[in-house]
């Protein structure tokens, strides 16, 4: 069967790569945007309709309309890629190969909404492109192609999803050719799945500065740099985005873990951890981007102050 | 003859020789001048700087003590010639704000030591009490003074020397020995002693860590103030135990003695009620209604010469050493406890009858003791907390670690 006739089911920006892509080659019909839309939404609606794809809203209030629309278009394939919501399985029926997710893991690890951050975040080296045949649960569906990313260990969120848009138009020439054929190599995933990739809350990003490793804490920033501020700082009421740290050889001498231990224009801004200490080297907030030691001197930080995991509440018990 | 010619005509008709010549020597003559502008300048910072510190040190060893404002006059204007010497020093950004903890306490920056000579009555009674302890020396025999984490002005002691100067007395028998950890406050102690024309009396300019001193000379007075409010923070303790050892037979310590007392009271009374209507803290001002509230528990530590050679030091971990304190009891029956705050307070005898007590300077300031919670459990826990009841007993430890301070826990 050749397919020269797919949609796209997405709510990020980040997919946009895709779309230009399987638009250059005459083959994108349409784009799914499902869920209630933000401003992320209708700007990828304004970039499709610059480039005259169609775009179909899949809400509660036009489920049945795009429906409609896409069995009138009768794709031969669907390609879910960056979609944050899940979908009514009527979807999944209408194009004639079904709907291939491309999720950012080597799954079966990594099932979940936020794959590259935790991926980093928990150290991994090498990551996978994964395409997968949607079924009714989450990231679970047979493996149609895969293709192996590096994490470098000084890569951030950005720079992984970068390196993934690079090697994504060999996986969608793969997709096309495995449709063409059925997907009759489909492989099923395996039930043991070791790390999840839930969704991020405020929580996920701060410090817990009594237990984190220094190459956690390094993992944990470039993990939710730039897009998420890092890791976010606080001491006293000031608040501050982490966006990058590294490990320092200066000793902490013992000193409470988010305790201030040094500040010099040469050393910077080093903080004691529980085993030795880290270098705040990017820090931002609303006022700008500085370096640690021009963050200390601004706002007045000195050895001996300690950050703290969260915000301070006003009443401590007495 | 021929020589002052050319010379002459050197100096005289440089233009007709070359316009380059001519501008480079205009140059030159600029530069000449500037400096010899520049030295009446610093003739004049020095003599200013002099003059200033000599009419402060006369004001402070007077007798009765002088009105605050014609203190706060007499710091005021010399805080503004000893900046003018942290000035010339040109320290780098480095040897300004460079702060750090290592295995003793905190080292603070340069920058915010710079304040300390602020402190009123912190220098007055130092400088009374060294002032006291000098004259009471045998004037004929060299006296050698120790004055460790000097800081870059060594406000408790230098205008003292400086006033000596003015006088004539005690040189060439006072050695000093002054030392600090930050390259900065070196370079500006430096600048400062040749400003107050005082070099006479200065031993050694160290900078090095208190902790790897080892003193040519036996130590006659040892000038030891690193401590934050709380008796926290700094090495004090450290340098103390250390430097101990090279103590002569004779020696005395300044301070003298160095109490901590604990006691309770509710933190809105002590730290708010009592300070609303003050422009500024000092024991005069004390609250007697809000000072009868105070719980007192009693005197929790002390350092003095004899307290100090009779210490045991107890190995804790890799780098600390505790040190053994005294016990004290939780009232029972005070019926809204747990509206109470433990507090620290430190109260110095710098000598003789010379003191310095609850708020009249940062460090004799009382200090909260967040971590003891008296019959409640805090709303956000943090790791250090300890939960006490009425009538418990709490024995304190003192902590000679990179955060020095009290260690309470459960007799």
């Amino acid at each position: 069967m050749n397919i020269s006739n797919i949609i796209v089911i997405t709510t990020g920006m980040e997919s946009i790569n895709l779309i230009s892509l399987l638009h250059s080659k005459q083959l994108v019909k349409g784009v799914v945007i499902p869920g209630a839309w933000g401003h992320i939404q209708h700007h990828l609606n304004e970039q499709l309709r610059a480039a005259g794809i169609p775009c179909f809203p899949y809400g509660k209030d036009n489920i049945n309309q795009t429906l409609q629309s896409l069995q009138d278009i009768s794709p031969d394939l669907g390609l879910m890629f960056f979609c944050s919501e899940k979908l009514d399985s009527d979807i999944y029926r209408i194009p004639g190969q079904g709907v291939i997710n491309i999720h950012a893991s080597p799954l079966p690890e990594y099932r979940g909404a936020q794959p590259i951050y935790w991926q980093i975040r928990n150290g991994e080296t090498r990551t996978a492109l994964t395409a997968h045949i949607v079924d009714s649960s989450l990231d679970t569906g047979p493996v149609v192609a895969q293709k192996l990313v590096e994490i470098d260990p000084y890569d951030t969120h950005h720079c992984v999803l970068g390196r993934m848009s690079e090697i994504l138009p060999s996986l969608i020439d793969e997709i096309i050719d495995k449709a063409a054929d059925g997907f009759i190599d489909r492989r099923p995933q395996t039930d043991q799945c070791s790390n999840l990739a839930p969704r991020i809350n405020q929580d996920d990003l701060h410090i817990d500065w009594s237990n984190i490793t220094s190459e956690a804490l390094c993992n944990q920033v470039r993990a939710g740099s730039p897009h998420l501020g890092g890791a976010h700082l606080f001491l006293g009421q000031s608040v501050a985005q982490l966006l990058q740290a590294s490990a320092s050889d200066i000793s902490n001498f013992d000193t409470p873990p988010g305790t201030i231990v040094r500040v010099s224009p040469g050393e910077g801004l080093i903080v004691a951890l529980k085993e030795g200490c880290i270098r705040l080297d990017i820090v931002a907030n609303s006022e700008g981007v500085f370096d640690g030691y021009r963050y200390a001197c601004l706002y007045d930080f000195k050895a001996g102050m300690q950050f703290h995991k969260s915000p301070l509440l006003n009443q401590q018990g007495h | 003859m021929d020589n002052y010619k050319t010379t002459s005509t050197r100096v005289t008709m440089p233009a007709v020789q070359d316009k380059r010549l001519e501008q480079m020597f205009n140059q030159f003559l600029r530069d000449q001048l500037a400096a010899c502008m520049n030295t009446d300048a610093e003739n004049s910072h020095q003599e200013a700087l002099q003059h200033s510190l000599e009419q402060l040190t006369e004001l402070l060893l007077i007798n009765s003590r002088p009105d605050h404002d014609q203190l706060a006059d007499a710091f005021s204007e010399s805080n503004i010639r000893l900046l003018n010497s942290f000035k010339l020093a040109d320290l780098n950004e480095t040897e300004l704000n460079q702060s750090f903890i290592n295995k003793h306490g905190l080292v603070i920056s340069v920058k915010d030591t710079l304040n300390t000579v602020n402190d009123i009555y912190r220098v007055r009674s130092f400088i009374r009490g060294i002032h006291s302890a000098l004259n009471e020396t045998d004037s004929s025999r060299v006296t050698h003074i120790v004055y460790p984490a000097c800081g870059p002005f060594a406000p408790l002691l230098l205008p003292l020397i400086r006033h000596y100067k003015a006088k004539g007395v005690f040189s060439p028998n006072l050695k000093i020995s002054l030392l600090d950890i930050q390259p900065g406050a070196v370079k500006v102690l430096n600048q400062l002693i040749d400003d107050l024309d005082i070099r006479e009396y200065i031993h050694e300019v160290l900078c090095m860590d208190v902790m790897d001193y080892q003193p040519e000379l036996p130590i006659d007075l040892l000038v030891l103030e690193a401590l934050q409010h709380g008796f926290t923070k700094e090495g004090h303790m450290a340098f103390a135990c250390h430097l101990s050892q090279f103590l002569s037979a004779e020696a005395r310590m300044i301070p003298e003695k160095l109490s901590v007392t604990a006691f309770l009271n509710k933190g809105q009374r002590e730290y708010v009620d009592q300070w609303k209507d003050q422009e500024r803290a000092h024991s005069d001002f004390l609250d007697s209604e809000i000072q009868n509230e105070r719980i007192m528990l009693g005197e929790i530590f002390s350092l003095t010469l004899e307290t100090l050679k009779s210490i045991k030091l107890i190995p804790f971990g890799e780098n600390a050493r505790l040190v053994e304190c005294n016990q004290i009891t939780i009232p029972q029956d005070i019926p809204d406890i747990n509206k109470y705050i433990l507090n620290l307070a430190v109260n110095i005898a710098t000598y003789s009858t010379e003191t310095l007590n609850e708020y009249d300077s940062g460090i004799t300031c009382p200090v909260p003791d967040m971590s003891v919670c008296i019959d409640f459990k805090p709303k956000a826990p943090e790791p250090d907390d300890l939960l006490v009841k009425s009538g418990d007993k709490i024995k304190f430890y003192y902590k000679m670690t990179a955060t020095p301070g009290f260690l309470p826990t459960i007799a």
